[in-house]
């Protein structure tokens, strides 16, 4: 027991790590630009709400770190609220229609995103949906491992497959269209986005 | 795991759909109207220009600097009749001097002296930040929450607060650039990603834990932003080149007030006065200090337009933006009366956390009081022990006693300095949280652990 002492110093880190809160634009632009995009010409998470002049007033609203004394190392402003939902689903909404638009480079999205590798192989089969090679259940898991963390429950895997992909309901919709929902319901994932 | 279709479209349908229901009701609130308006002055305003003036003899007594080197007048409140001085720069406030009230004596904090401590103090009660209490407003009182907390137009922010996230910013590209792309999308709220989405978060809300909880509010987030943006895709964020930038902001805060969209608004007023000029109420040096008077002139001008605006301009047919909106005008301290070794012609104005003043109007708001009020009125005045031990270079005014089963000032000397014997901002701002019916958990205490008490509030102030 007595080696085990320095646990004692570890609780508080424990109680900030359990504030229920977003992750906050820090991390989820750390997130993204290890998991997803390579690199962008402009600061990723400005450039994916992908108005004319940088969100400064914005993005402070996603939830930032604090360092402060009182802050003890937690997130600033990451309540969800629904304000700062709205400013979530632009982001999320764009980097999905930004994912999008490697099937049709007609889609609209302006400035340089330029995404990982290993994101784009899966995007060239989802490219081609609805034929069986883009219903293929380890090209999904795949794809979901690469983005999502090491600790999210395989149900949310199976919930995610099987309503994008077994339930047969977006069979109709075009390759782009498929890949934005599909894409923007991973992200909005609440363990995507929340911190645990 | 396997789910079939069946379980999976009863467990979506029952996450989304029983949601709409109830909570859409916010939009359509029956209850009465009312929002708080905190109008904030960083920089330590010095209120011996305005409402806590001191007569000439206390400049020639080399105690008081007064850079505008005339008599103040007796400013009676018509409503409790209590005096007390003012310049001569308060003047243009007159005609409102029925609508807005003057507390004057605010012990700040006795440990504390720095901008964002104190900003801090009064804004979160506690010195290192924490809930700034603006959107508690929207949370725990009984009032249907609004979507958005707030609005805010801060150019210039001290306090740290970990709650602003639900504060629309005021004036920015990026909210017009926001509410112009919300013109331009829809979002449907039936569409079968929407409900997977908001089914997600609302099944792994039910367990337990901080993550379950956010989960929750994630959830109920999601749902209300449907109509929020539906009601900003309505809203003219857009700048009206014609309106001061006060009116500006007052403009759209009458537009959210009305649409029921926010519970509070914040506004600082700083940096850059109407003409252009740098506006600095943080007068330590001897130049600053100099050119107060015609910063205060200007600001009491801006106060002047802010209080017409708000009693002229209609909330509804029968009631007007003052009518319906509790309004604060606040800084962080008041100013020390001069600098140790500075002479009295040449001399600059540090920080007082012992006297600062705050003035209050609109809904549930008495006007035309004075309450509180400081010592040091004369250079003949005997001060107490409790002045004398806080401030033995004689260079602070210091609140008198407030009796709080009096709601009035008395002349006691006490020896000593105990903070519960002073009007202490707690007690400000406990009045405003009794207006709004605030949830007493939230209510500002003095002292430390079991031994804190809540603070008294001023319910004098009260209508």
């Amino acid at each position: 027991m007595k080696k085990y002492w320095f646990l004692l110093l570890m609780l508080p880190c424990l109680s900030v790590a359990q504030s229920g809160e977003f992750k906050g634009a820090d991390e989820i632009n750390t997130i993204l630009l290890d998991r997803v995009v390579e690199s962008s010409e402009q600061p990723l998470l400005s450039m994916l709400f992908q108005f004319q002049e940088p969100p400064y007033d914005l993005l402070p609203l996603l939830g930032t770190y604090d360092g402060s004394i009182i802050g003890n190392g937690a997130i600033k402003n990451g309540t969800p609220n629904a304000f700062n939902m709205i400013l979530w689903d632009v982001l999320i909404g764009n980097l999905s229609l930004r994912l999008s638009q490697e099937c049709n480079s007609k889609v609209f999205f302006v400035g340089k995103v330029l995404i990982q590798k290993n994101i784009l192989s899966h995007l060239s089969v989802l490219c081609q949906w609805p034929i069986p090679a883009s219903k293929d259940i380890q090209l999904y898991q795949s794809l979901f491992d690469d983005i999502s963390m090491f600790d999210v429950p395989q149900s949310e895997f199976d919930l995610w497959y099987y309503h994008y992909v077994a339930s047969g309901q977006y069979d109709k919709e075009t390759p782009e269209q498929y890949i934005r929902e599909l894409m923007y319901a991973l992200f909005m994932n609440p363990y995507f986005l929340l911190q645990r | 795991m396997v789910i079939d279709r069946r379980t999976f479209l009863k467990a979506s349908a029952l996450g989304t759909s029983s949601f709409f229901l109830p909570h859409w009701s916010w939009a359509n609130a029956s209850q009465e109207p009312h929002q708080l308006l905190h109008i904030h002055l960083p920089g330590g305003v010095d209120f011996t220009y305005l409402f806590d003036a001191r007569p000439l003899e206390m400049t020639q007594a080399n105690l008081q600097h007064n850079y505008m080197n005339e008599e103040p007048f007796v400013w009676e409140g018509p409503t409790n009749g209590r005096r007390t001085y003012a310049t001569h720069l308060t003047k243009p406030l007159l005609p409102y001097q029925k609508d807005f009230s003057i507390i004057n004596g605010i012990f700040m904090d006795r440990q504390f002296v720095g901008h964002d401590q104190l900003e801090n103090v009064m804004f979160t009660g506690n010195p290192f930040g924490g809930e700034a209490y603006m959107p508690l407003l929207n949370k725990y009182t009984p009032q249907t929450p609004t979507p958005l907390d707030g609005l805010k137009k801060a150019e210039f922010m001290f306090f740290s607060a970990s709650n602003m996230g639900g504060m629309l910013p005021f004036g920015s590209k990026s909210t017009e650039a926001l509410v112009d792309k919300l013109q331009k999308s829809t979002t449907d709220a039936q569409s079968a990603t929407f409900q997977f989405i908001a089914s997600r978060m609302k099944d792994i809300g039910v367990g337990k834990g901080q993550f379950s909880l956010a989960s929750s509010r994630m959830y109920e987030a999601y749902m209300k932003s449907v109509p929020l943006s539906e009601q900003l895709k309505k809203t003219n964020v857009s700048i009206d080149p014609n309106l001061n930038p006060d009116l500006q902001f007052l403009n759209l805060f009458n537009q959210l007030s009305q649409q029921n969209s926010i519970r509070a608004g914040y506004l600082s007023i700083d940096s850059i006065s109407a003409d252009g000029n740098v506006f600095g109420f943080d007068a330590h040096d001897s130049g600053t200090a100099q050119s107060q008077p015609i910063f205060y002139k200007v600001l009491v001008e801006r106060l002047a337009s802010i209080i017409n605006y708000l009693k002229t301009t209609p909330f509804s047919s029968q009631k007007s933006l003052l009518d319906v909106t509790t309004v604060v005008i606040s800084t962080e301290f008041g100013r020390t009366m001069r600098q140790e070794f500075a002479t009295i012609d040449a001399t600059g104005t540090d920080h007082n956390p012992y006297c600062n003043s705050i003035l209050v109007a609109g809904k549930g708001i008495r006007g035309g009081m004075v309450i509180g009020e400081s010592d040091f009125k004369t250079s003949s005045e005997n001060l107490s022990g409790a002045h004398l031990q806080i401030d033995p270079k004689k260079i602070n005014l210091v609140g008198r006693v407030f009796d709080f089963e009096k709601q009035a000032v008395v002349l006691d000397q006490p020896p000593v300095f105990d903070a519960h014997h002073y009007l202490n901002i707690g007690s400000v701002m406990n009045t405003f949280f009794d207006i709004f019916s605030l949830e007493k958990s939230y209510y500002r205490k003095l002292g430390n652990g079991a031994a804190a008490q809540v603070l008294p509030s001023l319910t004098t102030l009260l209508k």
